[in-house]
């Protein structure tokens, strides 16, 4: 079953439905709902869709590059397309006829429908000037300039506001509105007020006007260039724009369906004028403070009753010469350069514009036919549409106004609407949904070259006319429904529900890219940047001190325990007091014992393994705790191989063996050995116990470490009679208890730690079974060993400073505590009664 | 799990090597005690892990002395910076020609090296440690004036027990005390340290496996 | 100790550790230029004196003398470990330093997988067996003691851990109570570290009132009382 995809959602659905069963978008429009499918054939589900519908559908996001559309463009909205095509190709309108029904059948789905449509209900054109049901409804400079389109398109050079052409023909073409069927019309196409209306093809009754166009038909001096004024018609603006540009703007930005294709050659010398103008774009700020004097007018003006009298510039039409269309350049007298070229070179004009195709009738469509008898009311449509609001400023005036195809890119610092929310001109906001976008298509006209993709599709394929035709009657339905109803009643879209809707939303999202140039700040940012700065604020600003009684009772507090801590250790020391009594045997922890029993099964030349696994820092603990441990091994004559797994390790060695056991005259090589230095913590302990004699193969002092005796017959840790690891930290005793101790078999390890590890590593330590056989924690536990040995060593010599410095420390410790202890009291007091 | 293959040959080498030093564990040798392939193998990369970190130490000081030298450029306490730079480079220099006499000369002991070092990075840490046991004192009076809730009561209370428990006279005139402490130390102590060694080690095991999967790979991968 | 049995190398070595000795002591009194002064030469010796321990200890006979040698065998395994070692050395550089993650990754997987095989074999294994056949070796008492701090101790850590997952209201209670009473051993061991590194430091502190006294007493006495 051939599926119709919803132009608003992109759903398919079954192509019987009328309405998108999804979001209720009608499929169909009504005007072409009887007609039959796509002539070209095409079998695409989607063929029934405009180009720009369904590149609408395809990619919704604006393309971030104003550069001219490249093949992958398609995801850009087709106004964007169409302004990049107007920047890029400022000539050519559109390719003729032919690509349109080769390349892009589906575009002939629609338009073959409307063709029909426009075959039942209205009359085909028979006098190409006269007859033409476009001739009211474009501007009259349209259609000066096709007169040979007009031969082969009898309905295009009728879509050309008379009021714009400046030729002597103008009164011929301009007034050509009568058999217009309002009803069929878009509602831009529409007239606000036929009774108003001085335009001759807006007098149509218009039922579908929208509130928009009602409210620029009370506009009164809405002064819309759009107004298709006979000669003596021509409004005040008209003779004002020749001090101001911008106005004629109006008509190319309508007319822009209109142009259908003619040949490339017959572009009237505005389009030229405007063509070449559109090298150097003007930005959009530029043209912004071009604002005409009589759109300053109109929006100083904007409760002028409309319907009680007629427009000034309307009575002034008559004093308007009739080519003295708007032009900013002071220097030609008010005319732009394009309008004077009308004026001079109209017949030099025509055949430019005569890039469209000049097939004629069979290539012209139907339903620009069709609209020909509607758009009789076009231009005043579309002069109501020009002043919506106060501060209309109809950017497409004014930069067509210059003959200059504005920037379509919007400067990073431009004025546009879609900015930011803050820094966004209300004025323009409110106007410039519609003429930002009539603006930007009449650019487009100006420039109506077609930049043909890399693959040579999509330009070449859609008719000139046709594109052009479009985008214009969308941003048109668009406006319209900004403010009316959400249907479409006439026209290519006619039927649709918020197909125009999503125009506005494709404009905005067009500008994005800009959007995401620049910071977006809304209000609710803005309050939190503040808070934000205010926290900063205060957290810069130094707080005052709440309790500066209980800082100074601290800084007292500390002075006095550092104070009397080094007054008693010091005092203890100069009198080398040996006062207080070691620890009593029978309080000796039964791990220092199976030390002493295990070192007592040593015999002379024993090889032991003794790590230095300290840190200088804790060189006095440990020399005082150790002393006892490696004097009793000294004594039992062991052959010591030290070893370490802290750089400093080597050196704290030699230094304990030099210093503290110096009354054993152990002499490197003969009663120990250094085996140096082994990194890699757990790594390279595992080599270590792996293959000792490649890990360490040199000795501290540069000797062959395993070829000396005993150590010629060790070949793993296991051959070792003991280990004993000297540490300071529970990681490194953890890591030889890991590492080594698993591949030591029977050789009991021992350690002697710091009284910081001690606790850590007690689970470790144990009877037969345990990992770690006897271990010495700390200074206290070398003085219970000395106590076992029955020689006093480095920690007695401590041992008294130890006793009263720890006294002095608990004192200190209990005082500050409990001077702590009342200032949190007082200070909760202090706080409770506050 | 969460892998991350963003460099994938560091992360392959780390995992390969890992994996054949943790078979290593359980069939680096034979029943006799013959090491095995995967063994030699599992040797060869434990002595090279010595070596490389050896490497990564000396990167680790050229790399402090780079930053130093960047600061003395910078004007940034440049002259500490350049203390420390001089103290090193002497340092090194004397170590240096100690390895060229050890070597050449058959002179033994470093004595030149380790002279720098008893005399002034042995009486400097030491004294930094000293230092430590004044801002103890400190701190732990300021203990319960920071946190008063039951568990640092607990830990104020543990201290002071075993503190006093350790003084030598009181351990003497007052047994009980000093096998309170030893209790201390060896029940609800170790209790605790025995629960923290095991957590400690099941944390380890998830983290060497999440480095052996690839999970986590903390060497720039 | 006597200034006149000492070498001239002592005696300013005795003064330099004197000297410095002070300097950091003076940090009692607060941050000074002695203390700043005296931390930054101790920095520069100590990574000097590693190089050289390093250099002396490892690079040398691992790196060097290897290549002096003749055995074919020793190159091939010499150039093994020389090429990672050069690929840390572009860690050095931060341009080049992308060159030396295999190296580290090297590193990191054998130390992972050391850690594990330690791990397994030599606490969790014992640590299990000792925690299951606590009371062979204590009372009751003391035994449970031993076997509910442990557990809850450990509880506590997978407590944190699993906290996010949610669970059912009685099991939470539970957990919740039991991560509080491993927390409360928790407490207790920490106390005890908290006592063991304040003794270390009370040592060193007496330590080094000890060398500076007897610095005093026989250098600085003798020569000015002649």
């Amino acid at each position: 079953m051939e599926e119709i995809r919803c132009p608003m959602c992109g759903n398919p659905n079954p192509d019987h439905l009328e309405n998108c069963q999804h979001c209720q978008a009608r499929l169909k429009p009504l005007v072409i709902s009887s007609e039959d499918g796509p002539p070209g054939g095409t079998t695409d589900a989607d063929s029934g869709l405009p180009d720009w519908m369904r590149s609408e559908q395809q990619d919704e996001t604006p393309s971030e590059d104003e550069s001219p559309p490249e093949a992958d463009s398609e995801g850009d909205d087709w106004l964007t397309r169409l302004r990049e095509e107007g920047d890029s190709a400022p000539v050519e309108i559109t390719p003729p006829s032919e690509p349109a029904e080769s390349k892009e059948p589906e575009d002939e789905d629609w338009l073959q429908r409307i063709r029909e449509m426009r075959d039942e209900d209205v009359e085909p054109p028979e006098d190409d000037d006269s007859s033409s049901i476009f001739d009211g409804a474009l501007p009259s400079w349209m259609t000066d300039e096709e007169p040979a389109a007009e031969k082969e398109i009898p309905a295009q050079g009728a879509s050309i506001p008379d009021w714009i052409s400046t030729s002597d023909k103008q009164a011929e073409k301009r007034d050509t509105s009568a058999g217009t069927d309002d009803s069929e019309l878009p509602d831009l196409f529409s007239s606000s007020d036929e009774d108003e209306a001085p335009a001759a093809p807006s007098q149509d009754a218009d039922t579908d006007i929208p509130d928009w166009l009602s409210t620029l038909g009370e506009g009164g001096e809405s002064a819309s260039p759009q107004v298709e004024p006979t000669e003596e018609e021509l409004p005040s603006w008209f003779t004002d724009a020749q001090d101001d540009a911008a106005p004629s703007s109006a008509e190319p930005s309508l007319v822009i369906p209109e142009p259908t294709p003619e040949p490339d050659s017959e572009l009237p010398d505005w389009l030229k004028d405007s063509a070449e103008s559109v090298e150097p774009l003007p930005s959009v700020e530029s043209t912004k403070e071009e604002i005409p004097d009589w759109m300053t007018t109109v929006s100083e003006e904007p409760s002028a009753e409309p319907e009680a009298e007629i427009p000034e510039w309307l009575l002034t039409v008559e004093d308007v010469e009739p080519g003295a269309t708007p032009g900013r350049e002071p220097a030609d007298n008010g005319i732009p350069d394009w309008m004077s070229g009308v004026d001079d070179e109209d017949a030099e004009a025509e055949p430019e514009i005569s890039t469209i195709p000049a097939e004629a009738d069979p290539e012209t469509p139907d339903w620009l036919s069709g609209l020909d008898a509607e758009e009789l009311s076009w231009p005043a449509d579309s002069s109501d549409a020009e002043t919506p609001g106060e501060d209309l400023e109809p950017d497409w005036l004014e930069k067509i106004g210059e003959g200059a195809a504005p920037d379509l890119v919007p400067d990073d610092d431009g004025l546009s609407p879609f900015l930011t929310d803050d820094g966004l001109d209300e004025s323009l906001f409110e106007i410039d949904e519609l003429s930002d976008l009539l603006s930007e298509v009449g650019e487009d006209l100006k420039l109506p070259e077609v930049v043909e993709d890399d693959d040579g599709l999509a330009p070449a394929e859609l008719p000139s006319w046709l594109e052009a035709m479009r985008p214009v009657e969308s941003a048109e339905d668009d406006a319209s429904t900004l403010d009316q109803g959400q249907i479409e009643q006439t026209g290519p879209l006619a039927g649709l529900s918020g197909v125009l809707m999503a125009e506005p939303e494709i404009a905005r999202l067009k500008q994005t890219p800009k959007l995401t140039s620049r910071l977006q700040v809304t209000e609710a940012q803005k309050n939190h940047i503040k808070v934000f700065r205010d926290l900063l604020a205060t957290e810069r600003q130094a707080q005052p001190l709440l309790q500066p009684i209980v800082v100074s009772s601290q800084g007292l507090l500390r002075w006095l325990s550092a104070f009397f801590l080094i007054l008693v250790i010091g005092l203890v020391i100069i009198n080398e007091s040996q006062l207080v009594p070691s620890p009593p045997l029978v309080s000796v922890p039964t791990e220092v014992l199976r030390i002493s029993e295990l070192i007592d099964t040593i015999a002379s030349q024993d090889p032991v393994l003794v790590s230095f696994d300290y840190e200088p820092g804790t060189s006095g603990e440990m020399d005082a705790a150790a002393a006892a441990v490696v004097d009793h091994l000294m004594i039992r004559g062991a052959y010591l191989t030290l070893v370490s797994t802290a750089p400093t390790g080597p050196a704290l060695a030699e230094h304990f063996i030099a210093t503290v056991q110096a009354e054993h005259n152990y002499i490197s090589g003969n009663q120990y050995i250094n085996l140096g230095y082994v990194p890699g913590g757990a790594s390279g302990l595992l080599g270590f116990v792996q293959m000792p004699q490649r890990i360490t193969p040199l000795s501290f002092d540069g000797m062959d470490a395993w070829t000396t005796q005993p150590l010629n017959g060790i070949y793993s840790l296991a051959d070792f009679k003991l280990v004993l690891v000297i540490t300071d930290n529970p990681d490194t005793a953890r890591t030889w208890i890991e590492q080594v101790q698993p591949k030591l078999q029977d050789t009991p390890l021992i350690t002697v730690v710091s009284a910081q590890a001690e606790p850590i590593l007690h689970p470790y330590v144990g009877g037969e079974n345990a990992q770690v056989r006897g271990m010495v924690g700390g200074i206290i536990g070398g003085a219970a060993y000395e106590q076992v040995t029955g020689k006093p060593n480095l920690a007695r010599i401590y041992w008294d400073a130890l006793n009263f410095g720890l006294m002095t420390a608990i004192a200190a410790i209990l005082i500050g505590g409990i001077v702590n202890a009342f200032s949190i009291l007082f200070r909760s007091k202090d706080r409770r009664e506050a | 799990m969460n892998l991350k293959l963003k460099s994938p040959v560091s992360t392959a080498i780390a995992i390969g090597v890992g994996i054949v030093v943790l078979l290593g564990y359980f069939f680096g040798s034979d029943a006799s005690g013959v090491p095995t392939t995967l063994g030699l193998l599992r040797d060869f990369l434990l002595q090279g892990a010595i070596v490389w970190a050896a490497v990564a130490m000396l990167v680790g000081i050229v790399n402090l002395a780079s930053v130093h030298l960047g600061k003395i450029r910078a004007n940034e306490e440049g002259g500490f910076s350049f203390i420390l730079l001089l103290s090193l480079i002497i340092t090194l220099g004397v170590g240096l020609y100690d390895i060229a006499k050890t070597h050449l000369d058959q002179e033994l002991n470093f004595q030149r090296t380790s002279w720098i070092f008893n005399s002034i990075q042995l009486p400097i840490e030491t004294s930094l440690m000293a230092v430590l046991a004044i801002s103890l004192t400190y701190a732990a009076a300021r203990l319960l004036a920071r946190r008063l809730n039951l568990l640092s009561v607990v830990f104020v209370g543990v201290v002071l027990m075993m503190l006093i428990g350790a003084v030598p006279q009181v351990a003497a005139q007052a047994p009980l005390v000093a096998e309170i402490r030893n209790w201390i130390l060896r029940v609800p102590t170790m209790a605790g340290a025995r629960g923290i060694l095991l957590g400690v080690a099941l944390g380890t095991i998830a983290t060497g496996i999440r480095i052996l999967t690839g999970s986590d790979r903390p060497y720039g991968g | 100790m006597s200034a006149v049995n000492m070498s001239l190398a002592d005696l300013s070595g005795l003064l330099l550790g004197f000297t410095f000795t002070i300097s950091i002591l003076s940090y009692i009194v607060g941050d000074n230029f002695l203390f700043r002064l005296a931390t930054h030469i101790f920095i520069g010796a100590a990574a000097g004196y590693a190089s050289v321990v390093t250099l002396y200890h490892v690079i040398l006979p691992q790196l060097i003398f290897p290549f002096l040698d003749d055995g074919q065998g020793e190159m091939v395994l010499v150039v093994s470990l020389l090429i990672p070692s050069i690929l840390l050395l572009a860690k050095i550089s931060p341009r080049t330093s992308k060159l030396g993650n295999p190296a580290i990754a090297i590193l990191v997987g054998i130390g992972a997988a050391a850690a594990i095989g330690g791990a397994i074999f030599g606490t969790v294994f014992p640590q299990t067996s000792a925690t299951i056949n606590i009371f062979e070796s204590n009372n009751f008492i003391n035994g449970a003691i031993l076997f509910v701090g442990t557990l809850t101790t450990l509880l506590y850590f997978q407590f944190s851990a699993r906290q996010e997952k949610p669970q059912r209201a009685g099991i939470a209670q539970v957990s919740k109570v039991l991560g509080w009473i491993g927390k409360a051993f928790i407490a207790v061991t920490f106390g005890a570290l908290f006592a063991g590194v304040y003794v270390a430091a009370l040592t060193a502190l007496i330590e080094r009132f000890l060398f500076l006294w007897t610095f005093v007493k026989e250098l600085v006495l003798p020569a000015l009382l002649g």
